[in-house]
């Protein structure tokens, strides 16, 4: 029993330790991945042994922050998180030394793993903290390293103007939720979180501070415009970790404040039901218009925050009303989701590390092709795509089926009619997002995997080192197992609910759902069909160019072709443009020049940040002019404050 | 004995009845033109005629091309199967309404995929096309069918098929014909896309198919067939049940019934297509918002009971 919180304390120290060495000594790679393997294994253990029970750890006095001692706490919620955090530390670690190698003159090793070691390190000091300091320290090495990492390319401008974004977000969200947290201490005069709950009214402005702090860590809109930017630039390992992981951080501590904490504000979960369902669409009306195939996968990343912040607040919602059962159900769907996304989201951006890694580039403008020269990493990407977009028997399947489910049954379960309409109108909104996530992967794939490759990188990108093979198709065969297998993986899923103060779930919810069966008729009947139908070698020929045999790689889609007709659906939102100029003496029949250039406008960067951030500038500007460097006003400010004070004193006593 | 009966009834449901459907509603096009037309079983030689040909693929395509014509083939049979389209059916276990939704996602998917795979212009157009419907349609098919399940309190397509307690006959009728003209759009039919032109500008699914060919070509089409008929099977089911209350029927009659009405949708919609006119494509949007208006209404009628 003593061997428990020593792996609470291995987990949060070993990172340390390693992000120093690594800082100190320059590292090599294959050193440092079989150290954020062994970190992985330590997650793993934290995770099993706290999987049923909690298990503190207090620290002696002499370590202390401020004059708070360090107290770690694992239970079964963050026993559920690290679990995800191990499965996809892991995989990273397998996968880094040779994606690093093609890097290597842009990275600097020293500064990248110091930087990831202190990240991964912070995020498990956030999933394990027990009380509100270490909560915020460990949130703030999370934040700072991640930001530092998104700088790992320094020399591109793109990366710094990313990274800039990066760091004013996570500013705005720490200080957010260390005001929450001021809050909460005069309130409870007490640090630790066991002390803490939300069910009274004098803990709702609390309440309101943590959750924009948290949703704008999570990237909900209209906190979301950092994070599109922010996880592409950074290596793949690192954006899968921060997709994939460090987005459920933040709605662990969502789920650790609001829903363990028993939050009852029903204006605040309105509030966030409203903006989850509105960052799941535009996430993905924004992912289908993108050119770059990391920065898809990010806009891709907000709308699932959406729909897993929609769980919750669904969650809390029906708790608020009574419903305990629908509650369960709600916050099964959400924490499946963060776990299904995780798997899925890392296997994407590892996939899509490899066509970097092979074809030197994540323009969709420049890729095509890929599938005949990598067809491993194409299948791979495929089965991502496929449990994004919810096919069964994927584990995104069963995640979203959930939350359908739990809606549904709002709608004939909540008290009021207008309550059943809302939760009726988002399965609406919820099915359109979904086919819009359909398009938008296949897309995704159609551009860069299959057709002709568009450049000759990319006609020469070759399957990538079988290290890198392995760490996808174990999330890869995560990702399967977790679908097919969910009715009997889902008992263990029964302490993280309880602990969640939630009912434990009846399992002929699952009942209706054969994946199993219907994973093996599927198999039955492919390989049916390919041992009777497909069984002959089929004769090879060109594609049909009807017969004026001029069929290029510039007559197949572009990704903003294939978009195109949805972006013009909503050019009220996207302000969707095409520039058209075609050339030549002859311009009707033989064109010399002939360009489109479609363009979109993101009105919430150019209407809203973009002139909030203009006049911050301007107000910053200003005010330099109170400090311009002449000694004789600085004397008149402190005779000016001087007796500003005397008289606020005199006022006082 | 009965269960054999049975089981080779399901047989001619599942792989002769689509292919007929389709030839019955191009019979009552050419009637209605006043042309004698092919006769109904036509599509079913054109299948075997295609698997006896030599397969030819593009050069481009690689190893998704030739699965996707089997994962579609594969799905529309799953769901034939398991789906409460028509009346004897062996299989008796359940069907979940957002599982058959997103079984239909993944063969649109996955026939987009293999469109792209050729890298030929046409196709990359109409899965374009293919991929906007989709989006559009979506929430009307949805919703159409989770209008129909909140009276059940279920999401299980045969509990809500075989409800006969809670029985609204306007909800039934709503919701059937947001289900139709939502499926004649997934299904590009006629007035969205014309199934028997061949501009391959215009097309929508036949372009996505361009490049398929022989056995490929025939998996494709028997794919298409058996949605087109489970689709239609359940809208003629939404009618049955707002004509009469199913569960009062003796199992032959119900037979009868369910096949009869099925081959009335499938008739009916041959009659529509040759007074319609396929739709300029930016009126699509249009064409569908009637799709939506009717899943809504169902939508607040369904609530409005559920109230009581």
């Amino acid at each position: 029993m003593t061997l428990f919180p020593g792996v609470l304390i291995a987990s949060c120290a070993l990172p340390a330790l390693l992000a120093i060495v690594s800082l100190i000594r320059r590292p090599n790679h294959k050193a440092c991945a079989v150290a954020l393997l062994a970190f992985g294994i330590i997650c793993l253990s934290v995770a099993g042994s706290t999987w049923r029970q909690t298990v503190l750890w207090q620290a002696p006095d002499w370590l202390a922050i401020g004059m708070v001692p360090v107290q770690l706490t694992g239970d079964p919620l963050s026993a559920f998180f690290m679990l995800l955090l191990a499965t996809v530390c892991i995989c990273c670690a397998i996968y880094s030394p040779d994606y690093l190698e093609h890097l290597k003159d842009r990275i600097s090793h020293r500064f990248y793993w110091s930087a990831l070691f202190a990240f991964v390190g912070g995020m498990a000091g956030v999933l394990l903290a027990g009380n509100a300091v270490v909560f915020i320290v460990a949130w703030e090495v999370m934040s700072i390293a991640s930001a530092l990492l998104v700088l790992s390319d320094f020399r591109q401008q793109r990366a710094q103007k990313a990274a800039i974004n990066y760091l004013v977000a996570t500013r705005v969200a720490t200080a957010f939720i260390s005001l929450g947290f001021l809050l909460m201490y005069v309130r409870f005069a007490d640090w630790s979180f066991s002390a803490w709950n939300f069910s009274d009214k004098s803990s709702w402005p609390a309440a309101a501070f943590l959750m924009i702090g948290f949703i704008i860590k999570a990237g909900i809109w209209p906190f979301h415009i950092w994070l599109p930017y922010a996880h592409p630039e950074a290596p793949s390992p690192v954006s899968s970790l921060m997709s994939g992981v460090m987005v459920k951080v933040a709605v662990y501590a969502a789920l650790r404040f609001f829903v363990v904490g028993q939050l009852s504000c029903q204006p605040l979960v309105y509030a966030v039901f409203a903006l989850a369902s509105v960052s799941a669409f535009w996430g993905i009306l924004f992912a289908i218009n993108q050119r770059e195939l990391k920065r898809l996968l990010a806009y891709s990343t907000v709308e699932n925050i959406g729909l897993i912040f929609l769980g919750l607040s669904l969650s809390l919602w029906a708790r608020n009303v009574g419903l305990d059962d629908l509650a369960c159900v709600a916050l099964l769907g959400m924490l499946l989701h963060c776990f299904a996304h995780g798997l899925f989201k890392s296997l994407l951006f590892l996939s899509a590390g490899c066509v970097d890694y092979s074809a030197h580039s994540r323009d969709l403008t420049l890729l095509g092709g890929l599938s005949k020269r990598m067809p491993l990493t194409t299948a791979f990407f495929v089965l991502g795509s496929s449990a994004n977009c919810a096919i069964p028997p994927l584990n995104g399947f069963v995640s979203k089926w959930y939350l359908y489910q739990s809606l549904l049954r709002s709608a004939y379960t909540l008290p009021t009619l207008c309550d059943r309409a809302v939760c009726l109108a988002a399965i609406g909104v919820l099915s359109a997002v979904g086919a819009l996530a359909v398009a938008c992967f296949a897309k995704a794939i159609g551009v860069a995997f299959l057709g002709k490759a568009r450049t000759s990188q990319s006609g020469n990108a070759k399957e990538v080192p079988p290290s890198m093979t392995l760490a996808q198709l174990l999330l890869a065969s995560a990702c399967l197992v977790t679908g097919i297998g969910a009715s009997g993986l889902l008992p263990f899923l029964s302490p993280v609910l309880t602990y969640s103060r939630s009912v434990v779930l009846q399992t002929d919810v699952l009942a209706s759902l054969p994946l199993c069966q219907f994973a093996v008729s599927f198999a039955v009947l492919m390989s049916a069909i390919f041992a009777l139908l497909l069984r002959n070698r089929p004769f090879k020929y060109k594609t049909w160019d009807c017969g004026f045999g001029s069929l290029s790689t510039k007559t197949q889609a572009t990704a903003d072709s294939f978009a195109q007709p949805i972006a013009r659906i909503f050019t009220p939102v996207l302000h969707h443009s095409l520039t058209v100029d075609i050339s030549g003496r002859d311009r009707r029949h033989f064109p010399e020049k002939i360009s489109v250039e479609p363009s979109i406008v993101s009105l919430l960067e150019t209407r809203f940040y973009g002139p909030a951030a203009y006049g911050l500038g301007k107000l910053s500007q200003s005010m330099a002019k109170l400090q311009a460097g002449s000694i004789h006003l600085y004397l008149l400010y402190v005779c000016i404050a001087l007796v500003i004070l005397m008289l606020v004193g005199t006022a006082i006593w | 004995m009965h269960l054999i009966l049975q089981y080779c009834l399901f047989a001619f449901a599942i792989f002769i009845l689509p292919p007929s459907l389709l030839g019955l509603i191009r019979k009552v096009k050419a009637r209605l033109q006043n042309r004698t037309g092919a006769p109904i079983w036509q599509p079913i030689l054109d299948l075997a005629k295609l698997l006896q040909k030599r397969e030819t693929v593009s050069n481009t395509a690689s190893w998704v091309f030739r699965f996707a014509a089997a994962t579609n083939a594969s799905l529309a049979l799953y769901l034939a199967v398991v789906l409460p389209w028509i009346s004897p059916r062996p299989y008796a276990g359940p069907c979940d309404l957002f599982m058959v939704i997103y079984i239909l996602a993944a063969m649109r998917f996955f026939t987009i995929l293999a469109a792209m795979d050729t890298g030929s212009a046409f196709g990359a157009f109409a899965a374009s096309r293919e991929a906007t419907l989709s989006f559009l349609v979506e929430p009307a098919a949805v919703l159409s069918l989770a209008a129909l399940a909140i009276p059940s309190q279920s999401s299980d397509l045969i509990v809500i098929f075989s409800n006969s307690v809670d029985h609204y006959p306007a909800l039934w009728l709503l919701s059937g014909t947001a289900f139709l003209l939502a499926s004649m759009v997934e299904l590009s039919r006629m007035p969205i896309d014309d199934p028997t032109t061949h501009l391959e500008l215009t097309m929508v699914h036949e372009a996505m198919i361009l490049e398929a060919s022989a056995g490929n070509l025939a998996l494709f089409e028997f794919a298409n067939a058996v949605k087109l008929a489970v689709l239609f099977g359940l809208t003629s089911q939404c009618y049955l049940h707002a004509l009469l209350n199913l569960g009062t029927v003796s199992p032959f009659a119900n037979v009868c019934l369910s096949l009869g009405s099925l081959l009335a949708v499938a008739a009916g919609v041959g009659a529509f297509e040759s007074v319609a006119v396929k739709l300029y494509w930016r009126k699509a949007p249009e064409f569908i918002a009637y799709a939506l208006t009717l899943a809504l209404l169902a939508c607040i009628v369904t609530l409005g009971a559920s109230l009581k």
